[in-house]
């Protein structure tokens, strides 16, 4: 009969050295990982720190040396006017944004995932901009909303509507609308894919049901097909937010530059200016901070409500 | 199989390891045995610049690379990228990542430039040939004395451009007063589709030349003094001259001489519309002038200068401008480099090797005396009644956030969105947070520690051949 102590003893399952096998498997896998993540590392979790650190000092980027600072500069970051506008715009800029691409993205698809003549060209059609570069979408509306030369303004003089030929780009109240509607435009095609690779994959039998239900086209739709999508429609919103927070540098430094009295400044624009111009690059990087949190807190709060009571995205 | 996975594994592995190589500090030899800047095969001379005005300048750039490395056995590799108001940046970025910069273009921003200790103090290295620049460019250049680049470029000055054969069939002529300017824009907005003035303003600093004109002006023509003062203290930007130079400004959107169309127009586009004839009159410096020739527009082309907006007796217009770009050496730039880059400096500035770049600016007044000066008649107007009585850019002396100040300053009175004296405010606000937040100061040379001058001042002086 075996003692108390025996069994203790057995019941605590002993360490095993892994086998080679498994220890095999283990670094193959840790090599297979190695390269995007050292990667990540170097150029996300590294930077990341860097600028919290630099953040902390008055440098401007040259100096071999820098002088400690404090928290003096978020104090300045949250002091300076045209930085909380800049906020503001990028507030703007990617809420606006985010709701008009995936509704007209959202849209788009479910006009095209029936059967419609020259559905193949429509959709090609729709998704032709994703592909341009923002600098290069960036000049060519420029180029329409031009003053002079514009086919924006030629447009409107076509259909009898001269006399408004608003300033495209050169009205502060307009010029930041102007530059989200090149953004819509861009990415509203990359939208009404990922909906219509979503909307193949609800069962048709939910359509038939709701059919025999007597459930009219709207129902059908807000019944059937958005509850069916919305882990696309998350991941769309999400990733439609998080993108316009931090890709919207290159679409407004090449059509406004900021202006026109800084009304399409956005954090970036300004940020890299405050570091490049000013050479203030412990201020810039307080600033890269703050948007850093914001854009965060944003994410985090859109995902929560946006799986709320379902399987967390994976 | 597990042979494979290991192997890949490994490869993996090893490529990882590269890349974190690459990335850190360390040298990878590029293959040359020889210092970067030594004379040899291996040498390697790094050029940062904006992109040049043309393709015949950067051909002509190129053949005095090739001229270089006949004499001189280095090789000068030239990175033209962006406006010469991207620079800075570029510069800032190269020093942030590692690259090596032995020549650098310096169109603009010079106190910027030095005061974040980028430049070398060129003082004691260009002294042996100073006489070959045309007086006064490299005063540009200098500040607290010492000199900090040698222009290798074309004299400019702002000046408005005008269709002469429209103005003649309207019976019109240049306009002197900005009351005459007023009564040529009414006449060409009655009698032709044409916009009376266009301006390139969403290249932003095109805004700064008009307070620029105008302070020339209400300052009594004390306007390089004055701004001194301003950015000593000892004056402000709310100061009545220069409240009412903002409004000057301003009055040239409320006449009806300027509209909003200009902030989404670049420069580019400005030298368009006015081609095109969509725009009677266009401000712009004298380096468009080239440019404007190039396009062949089919109308004679005149030049006024900014129309007096003061009736102060003894004063008169004033255009800025300076030599549009200089050469200069980083402060970081290779120890070993600094030899090469300063003989190459001589060099490039020698009479016959400018010669061949300036020739294709068609230069006003060339920074090198003994090169020849353009034959347009326009340019022998600009050179005989314009330039001497140009003054230097003032936004060379302002520091970067002030100038993007004035320039949103300008742009808000001249489409009613600040009043004159609101805008004045407005810089006088961002250069008092300066000197709160930055501890700004316009004299800093003067306070600079023996350090620092060590990190700007060659430790020897490099023995170059001169050119004759």
């Amino acid at each position: 009969m075996p003692s108390a102590a025996g069994l203790a003893a057995s019941a605590v399952r002993p360490w095993r050295r892994p086998s080679g096998r498994r220890l095999n498997r283990k670094l193959f896998g840790l090599a297979m990982v190695a390269p995007a993540l050292l990667l990540y590392v170097v150029f996300v979790i590294y930077p990341l720190f860097r600028g919290a650190f630099v953040s902390l000092y008055q440098w401007d980027g040259l100096s071999p040396t820098m002088t400690w600072f404090g928290l003096r500069n978020y104090k300045y970051a949250l002091e300076d006017p045209v930085f909380l506008l800049s906020l503001r715009n990028t507030f703007q800029y990617a809420i606006g944004v985010t709701i008009v691409k995936n509704v007209l993205g959202l849209g788009l698809a479910v006009l095209l995932n029936r059967k419609l003549r020259g559905r193949a060209f429509f959709r090609t059609a729709g998704f032709l901009p994703v592909i341009f570069s923002f600098v290069v979408v960036g000049v060519l509306w420029s180029w329409i909303f031009n003053p002079t030369f514009g086919l924006a303004d030629k447009l409107l003089q076509s259909i009898g509507l001269g006399s408004l030929e608003p300033g495209w780009l050169s009205d502060p109240h307009l010029a930041l609308w102007s530059v989200m509607w090149v953004d819509v435009w861009k990415w509203t095609g990359f939208h009404m894919v990922l909906y219509l690779a979503a909307l193949q994959n609800v069962p048709k039998e939910l359509y038939e049901a709701a059919a025999i239900d007597g459930a009219g086209r709207w129902q059908t739709f807000r019944r059937v097909t958005v509850p069916s999508i919305r882990p696309v429609i998350a991941f769309s919103t999400l990733l439609a937010l998080t993108g316009a927070f931090v890709a919207n540098y290159d679409v407004v430094y090449v059509m406004t530059g900021g202006g026109p009295l800084n009304s399409t400044q956005v954090a970036l624009t300004y940020i890299v200016s405050t570091t490049f111009s000013a050479q203030e690059v412990g201020l810039a990087n307080a600033m890269s901070m703050i948007l850093f949190v914001g854009v965060a807190i944003i994410g985090a709060v859109q995902l929560a409500v946006m799986t709320r009571g379902r399987e967390p995205l994976r | 199989m597990h042979r494979v996975q290991r192997a890949a594994a490994v490869v993996i592995a090893v490529a990882a390891a590269l890349v974190a190589a690459a990335c850190s500090n360390g040298t990878i030899s590029s293959g040359s045995s020889a210092p970067a800047g030594a004379a040899g095969p291996g040498c390697r001379l790094h050029m940062l610049g904006e992109a040049r005005s043309s393709q015949a300048e950067a051909s002509a750039w190129q053949q005095v690379f090739a001229d270089f490395k006949a004499k001189y056995h280095c090789t000068v590799v030239a990175t033209w990228q962006g406006q010469f108001t991207g620079v800075p940046q570029l510069l800032n970025e190269a020093h942030l990542a590692g690259q090596t910069v032995d020549i650098v273009t310096n169109g603009t921003e010079i106190w910027d430039f030095v005061k974040s200790g980028s430049l070398m103090d060129l003082t004691k290295m260009v002294s042996p040939y100073l006489s070959r620049f045309s007086p006064g460019t490299v005063a540009r250049f200098t500040l607290g004395g010492h000199i900090w680049g040698v222009p290798l470029s074309v004299e400019s000055s702002s000046v408005f451009f005008y269709n002469a054969t429209l103005f003649h069939k309207l019976g019109l002529a240049a306009p002197q007063t900005f009351a005459q300017m007023v009564h040529a824009a009414s006449v060409i907005k009655a009698k032709t589709s044409a916009q009376p003035v266009v301006e390139g303003g969403k290249d932003t600093w095109e805004w700064p030349m008009w307070y620029m004109n105008a302070f020339a002006q209400t300052s009594g023509n004390k306007s390089v003094s004055d701004t001194i003062a301003m950015l000593d203290g000892k004056q402000k930007f709310t100061s009545p001259a220069s409240v009412q130079a903002f409004q000057d400004v301003a009055n040239f959107a409320k006449d009806g001489l300027l509209t909003s169309s200009s902030l989404a127009t670049d420069e580019n586009g400005a030298i368009a519309a006015f081609i095109q004839q969509k725009a009677a009159i266009m401000f712009d410096g004298t380096w468009a002038l080239p440019l404007l020739r190039a396009a062949k527009p089919k109308f004679q082309i005149g030049v006024f200068t900014f129309p007096l907006v003061v009736n102060t007796p003894g004063v008169v217009a004033q255009p800025s401008g300076a030599p549009e770009g200089a050469l200069s050496i980083p402060s970081f730039i290779p120890k070993a480099d600094l030899p090469k880059a300063d003989q190459f400096i001589e060099f490039a500035t020698s009479p016959p090797e400018a010669a061949k770049i300036l020739a294709t600016l068609d230069p006003t007044v060339p920074s090198i005396a003994a090169v020849p000066s353009s034959s347009d008649p326009l340019a022998t107007t600009l050179r005989q009644n314009f330039l001497p009585r140009t003054i230097g850019w003032l936004d060379w002396m302002w520091p970067s956030p002030v100038t993007t100040s004035v320039e949103n300053a300008i742009e808000g009175v001249l489409f009613n969105h600040q009043t004159a004296m609101q805008a004045a405010q407005s810089v006088q606000t961002e250069l008092s947070t300066l000197r709160q937040q930055q501890n700004y100061t316009y004299d800093f040379l003067s306070g600079w520690p023996k350090s620092q001058w060590a990190r700007v001042e060659p430790a020897t002086v490099p023995n170059i051949q001169i050119t004759h």
